[in-house]
């Protein structure tokens, strides 16, 4: 027979303060440098907006919507759900089209496109490439709410990448190097690091119906 | 606590594996920089392609099948609003950090999750609560193994058993009793004199009666054998009916939470005082059990409370509650919100039985009205037509005392326990 004498019935409500309502305030500190490095990507790839050709503007109003709504989801992540006050199922409603779309995917095709349809500078795309790297990075922390000291291990990787980064846009400086057999070649080879790509992911896809 | 005699269950569970979100993005940079670098021609975006590529070629090749979970179960008995604990551990995860988390059911609130040791096999204490009376799911636990750079995610789920939540019992420090007691050996003190440790008067010494209750000092003022009498102990038969037909009210203070509570409270209370308790559930299916004493009757009474019967009688066509659930010279409490009309009519047919009534009023809040001249009557009507039934109860010798759920049962029923209730039939 429980009956814990300093607890009275009256002690049981709907919703217990203390359990909600609780925001990690360092996640939203990563969530805001986030924001900053989002709207400085998605400037930075529309940039000069004049030059854009035909879907331009599509491109910039795809982008705009996917950095907005990636933003709103790491905002969502970062609060408790319970913490959401609205009534009935407008919670769910209100999160649900956040957290249905790969809005930071959408987001970096859509800069991508957005680089793609410029004449930019070889430098110029180089540039766009690390702020969209680091713009998945901070995603990442946002929503694991670790610290940037994770990444530590992978700073060999990162710091190869960004070299093969600047040698490719060292090569697509050079005059010359975008006419001719080199196109060819360079296709060729990136048509192999694309199945590579693929071939990275499909033994783990394929791991999980093991026994 | 949990129970410490509940034995962890130990399996090797298949992991599945998948790509996390982070390397899904980063698989989504890598291939649109080389889609782009094929058709536009240009190498700065295959150039762009190479750090995303580069790091999700970091991920181990290595990732385990399967892994030994071990989650010991949790006590299946709770209190409402109380945190209920459970261990989980970890074996053959491979160096990979797992971190475990409660997916609760509905009316549960999990605690946040946890980390658990890579390789040591220790487990980890993980909390939930029922926020709600009743028997339900509590959910599973989901634990999720991640390599050092969260490229691939594996993931396993165990299921964990249903949990018997009792209502969180009103307080309820005195107790009603009647005048007359039934002659059953029990800790109250009756009218009758007997063997109990309650004085009750002193009476002319007669040849049988034991000399150890001499009374000395009346004996020397009145020259003759006097003797102590004491007042019998006795214990008392007390049934609870619980009206669970009407579900109103604000959501954690509706007429059947507090139904709940107070039925809940009121069976703690008098079993405490070894007096036997029995219980009337009357919701879509009549459940009821004869009044008994004891732990394991608790576990029942509390069983029937918090679970609909799947099958049984439908109080529609009950005319007269069970005989065999009330026995003579039982204390009858009623907790009800007063809505249902053949449950009014149960209590009126038990006070002509010659039962002692005392009904429980939980009803705190009325229809939704708008500030229409109809509604308004409406609602009118309404107010008028409850306080009617409550007279009319309380005319037959019924009493009816409103709780709000928000002060201990012994306020409203402070006049009932102060003094015996006087049976008469």
């Amino acid at each position: 027979m429980k009956q814990d004498a300093s607890r009275t019935a009256s002690d049981i409500s709907p919703e217990r303060p203390g359990r909600t309502g609780l925001v990690r305030s360092g996640g939203l500190r990563t969530v805001a440098a986030t924001a900053l490095l989002v709207a400085i990507t998605a400037g930075w790839a529309a940039y000069p907006l004049s030059t854009g050709r035909a879907g331009t503007r599509i491109a910039v109003i795809v982008a705009v919507v996917s950095a907005v709504a990636s933003i709103g989801r790491l905002v969502l992540t970062t609060i408790p759900r319970q913490s959401i006050m609205l009534p009935g199922r407008s919670a769910e409603l209100l999160v649900s089209p956040f957290s249905s779309v790969p809005w930071a995917e959408v987001f970096v095709v859509a800069a991508l496109v957005l680089e793609a349809l410029h004449r930019a500078q070889p430098w110029h795309t180089g540039i766009l490439g690390i702020a969209l790297l680091g713009y998945l990075f901070a995603v990442h922390l946002a929503e694991t709410g670790a610290r940037p000291a994770v990444l530590r291990p992978q700073l060999p990787a990162i710091a190869a990448g960004i070299g093969l980064l600047a040698l490719a846009v060292g090569t697509a400086s050079l005059p010359g190097t975008t006419t001719g057999t080199g196109v060819a070649a360079l296709r060729i080879a990136a048509i192999v690091a694309a199945v590579l790509a693929a071939g990275l992911a499909l033994p783990v896809v394929g791991s999980s119906r093991q026994p | 606590l949990p129970d410490p005699r509940a034995q962890p269950t130990e399996r090797g569970r298949p992991v599945r594996w998948a790509l996390s979100a982070h390397a899904r993005r980063l698989l989504t940079l890598g291939l649109g920089g080389l889609v782009l670098a094929i058709a536009t021609g240009r190498p700065e975006f295959a150039g762009l392609a190479a750090p995303p590529l580069l790091l999700l070629a970091t991920w181990r090749p290595d990732r385990p099948a399967s892994i030994q979970l071990r989650v010991s179960t949790p006590t299946l008995e709770t209190v409402e609003g109380d945190s209920v604990g459970f261990g989980v551990g970890l074996t053959g995860q491979q160096g990979y950090t797992a971190e475990a988390q409660l997916t609760a059911a509905p009316q549960i609130s999990p605690g946040p999750a946890t980390v658990l040791t890579a390789g040591t096999g220790t487990p980890v204490w993980m909390e939930f609560r029922a926020d709600r009376w009743g028997r339900r799911r509590i959910g599973a636990v989901e634990v999720v193994l991640r390599d050092y750079a969260r490229l691939a995610e594996g993931s396993l789920r165990h299921e964990l058993p249903r949990i018997d939540c009792d209502p969180l019992p009103a307080r309820l420090d005195g107790v009603i009793l009647l005048s007359r007691l039934p002659s059953r050996l029990g800790e109250h003190p009756a009218r009758t004199n007997g063997e109990g440790g309650e004085f009750a008067g002193v009476r002319e010494f007669v040849p049988g009666d034991r000399q150890r209750r001499i009374n000395w000092p009346a004996t020397t003022r009145r020259g003759t054998l006097h003797l102590t009498t004491f007042a019998a102990e006795r214990a008392m038969n007390v049934v609870v009916i619980a009206d669970a037909t009407a579900d109103v009210g604000e959501p954690g203070r509706s007429s059947l939470d507090l139904v709940q509570r107070g039925t809940a409270g009121t069976i703690v209370r008098y079993l405490a005082s070894r007096d036997r308790v029995g219980l009337v559930r009357f919701g879509t299916y009549l459940g009821w059990i004869g009044p008994g004493q004891g732990r394991r009757h608790y576990r029942r009474l509390m069983d029937l409370l918090i679970s609909e019967p799947a099958f049984g009688e439908r109080p529609s066509a009950v005319t007269r509650l069970p005989r065999s659930a009330l026995p003579p010279g039982a204390l009858i409490v009623v907790f009800s919100p007063l809505l249902d009309p053949r449950l009014i009519e149960a209590i009126r047919d038990l006070r002509e039985r010659g039962f002692s009534v005392l009904i429980v009023d939980v009803l705190n809040s009325a229809p939704r009205h708008d500030n229409s001249l109809v509604s308004n009557m409406t609602e009118r009507l309404w107010a008028l037509e409850q306080q009617a039934i409550r007279f009319s109860l309380t005319e037959i010798g019924v009493p009816v005392v409103h709780w709000d759920g928000k002060v201990s049962l012994d306020e409203p029923l402070a006049p009932y326990t102060r003094r015996s209730i006087v049976v008469r039939h």
